[in-house]
């Protein structure tokens, strides 16, 4: 299957989709960043968006959890239009977001980082439980300052943390940023062990090639538009178009 | 595959219940909070430049107090209309909503009539060929 580009949204027959962006537009400061993001994720799936620095991935993510403002279009999530909802309402039911640079307290323990997500009514038994078993280096290191773990392991802390509010869709920004390639294949590991459990994924990264295993769909964004959809092995070419400014 | 579809339909029924923000009313209650702030802001301004003038002599002095009492004036007409604006805009909000339940009802009311004097119709008709 060659790559397309598009300026319609990824389509899957199925479902309902989970969340759907509908000509979506944002700007900062008066300057549109976004022209226009239209992306399906169907439940169940991995979405994966990539594109270079400064194309509005991460913009996008921040939109559609409610951390910035859209200027125009729609996000909508499980059937309903939610432009202007509030994150922490949006994080309370279930769309979770994972940041670039992690979001995790560094000067809390990994202990205490893990009880901040207890909000949807786990224990903190079964949360602490849960992330040891997804990442045995964890348990080690309960009493830690979360600050002070490598980035690797802040960055299992932060899924962790994700994952611990049984999340109806996961939303992963540049999970791989600053990290060696053995630990990304780690993180990933359990994305896709993640995904097989039957959690919706959107996930941003800037190479097709780390998500090429977990994703089932992904769009190449450049520049605050989708230019093209297809499967992450397809789209490496009109990746690599996109980095040569073609 | 979904392995956990009842996650999924947890997840769509809190969305579908979950309360959004108006913009458009956040807006028209932020203006109508204006207009109130304003008014009151005028009727401590007016006394004030009112003691300002009357404690002096000095001319400029008294100016500067007229207009002061003069800007505590445009304070308080633009902050009554603006009270008055989106109070008014919220009340008619209210009365038109009400207005369209009340007609409903009443339409409803009338279908039932109508429907129930249908259904009775056709006895009548029988029972008066039963009787010639």
């Amino acid at each position: 299957m060659t790559p397309h580009p598009v300026t319609g949204p990824l389509t899957d027959p199925g479902p309902e989709p989970l969340l759907e962006l509908r000509g979506l537009r944002a700007a900062y400061d008066g300057i549109d960043v976004l022209h226009g993001i239209d992306l399906v994720v169907h439940p169940g799936r991995v979405v994966a968006v990539l594109g270079p620095n400064g194309a509005g991935k991460s913009t996008t993510l921040k939109v559609l959890a409610g951390l910035h403002p859209a200027s125009g279009g729609d996000v909508v999530v499980a059937g309903r239009r939610v432009n202007g909802a509030r994150a922490d309402d949006l994080a309370r039911r279930g769309l979770c977001l994972i940041p670039e640079g992690r979001g995790i307290f560094p000067n809390l323990t990994v202990r205490e980082n893990l009880q901040m997500m207890t909000h949807r009514g786990q224990t903190m038994a079964a949360v602490e439980e849960q992330a040891a078993s997804r990442f045995p280096q964890l348990s080690r290191f309960m009493g830690q300052s979360a600050g002070t773990l490598s980035g690797g392991q802040q960055q299992m802390l932060a899924l962790a943390r994700g994952l611990a509010t049984d999340p109806a869709l996961l939303v992963l920004d540049e999970l791989s940023m600053g990290l060696a390639p053995i630990i990304v294949d780690q993180l990933y590991e359990t994305v896709g062990q993640v995904a097989a459990e039957g959690t919706s994924i959107l996930l941003v990264e800037q190479f097709a090639r780390i998500v090429m295993d977990v994703a089932d769909d992904a769009a190449v964004m450049v520049q605050g538009r989708i230019v093209a959809t297809g499967k992450p092995r397809d789209l490496e070419a009109s990746l690599s178009q996109a980095y040569l400014g073609g | 595959m979904l392995e956990h579809p009842q996650r999924v339909d947890q997840f769509k029924s809190e969305i579908a219940e979950m309360k959004l923000p108006d913009q458009a009313s956040g807006r028209d209650r932020l203006l109508l909070r204006t207009g109130g702030v304003l008014m009151v802001v005028a009727v401590v301004l007016a006394p004030v430049a009112y003691f300002v003038s009357h404690g002096t002599t000095n001319a400029l002095q008294q100016r500067d107090a007229l207009v002061l009492a003069v800007i505590a004036l445009v304070m308080a007409v633009v902050g009554g209309a603006l009270f008055l604006r989106y109070s008014l805009a919220q009340f008619l909000r209210f009365w038109l909503a009400r207005l369209s339940w009340e007609q409903q009802a009443q339409t409803d009311r009338v279908v039932d009539a109508v429907r129930a004097e249908q259904i009775d119709q056709p006895a009548e008709t029988q029972h008066q060929v039963e009787t010639s």
